[in-house]
């Protein structure tokens, strides 16, 4: 259990300073370089934006996970692990990414019919994506049960 | 798949909460089981029969009807 929490308390430090890292890029980049052209200050934009809100997280986590009574973490951690909830996620996700696919399968043929190429691969790259996650979060809700 | 796991609690005074608790699973999966509406894994199940000190064939009743 103490290794499980030191885990999680080394993924949230871990994900709280590529956040800040990425929010201090963005910001100091756009303040401290001569920035030209709208794609290469929204790029910038998504950094500070993207560092903030996982920082955000990262930082409501930390703080709430020390808030909480023993109790309550201990009631969380019997609900993460109850196996009736896994199965239930399982099943929500088996349908949510079937659900991914198709969508993506209609999107590729309708761009590639329309004759916008570059779409049409992105939208066979996020299958293959959708298909990525599906197998590897599969394979963690395997592990929990 | 029906079981006599609400009249076995009943009988003992245990109330959902407690049962979840000793057997570390959501209160939900108990209310779940007792409704029939979830089967329970094998480990599960031995450990509910462990607890009540009595065989899983004694709690659970497997109909093969079920199954179709």
């Amino acid at each position: 259990m103490m290794c499980n929490r030191k885990w999680n308390r080394v993924a949230t430090t871990v994900v709280f300073v590529l956040g800040l890292a990425s929010f201090l890029f963005g910001l100091l980049t756009f303040l401290l370089t001569d920035t030209e052209g709208r794609s290469y200050t929204t790029l910038l934009g998504m950094f500070t934006g993207f560092g903030f809100g996982i920082m955000t997280v990262a930082a409501y986590k930390t703080i709430r996970d020390k808030l909480i009574s023993q109790e309550k973490r201990e009631q969380e951690k019997i609900d993460q692990e109850d196996e009736r909830n896994i199965a239930i996620i399982q099943s929500a996700a088996l349908t949510a990414y079937i659900a991914a696919i198709g969508v993506l399968i209609v999107l590729m043929f309708l761009f590639m019919g329309l004759g916008y190429m570059t779409p049409s691969y992105i939208c066979v790259g996020a299958m293959y994506v959708v298909i990525g996650v599906f197998f590897i979060s599969k394979k963690v809700l395997e592990k929990k049960m | 798949m029906k079981n006599h796991l609400e009249e076995l609690r009943s009988q003992r005074g245990i109330r959902q909460d407690e049962l979840a608790a000793a057997l570390r699973v959501s209160r939900q999966t108990i209310s779940s089981l007792e409704n029939g509406r979830y089967n329970p894994s094998i480990q599960l199940a031995f450990k509910l029969a462990r607890y009540f000190g009595l065989t899983v064939e004694d709690i659970f009743i497997y109909e093969e009807d079920e199954e179709s």
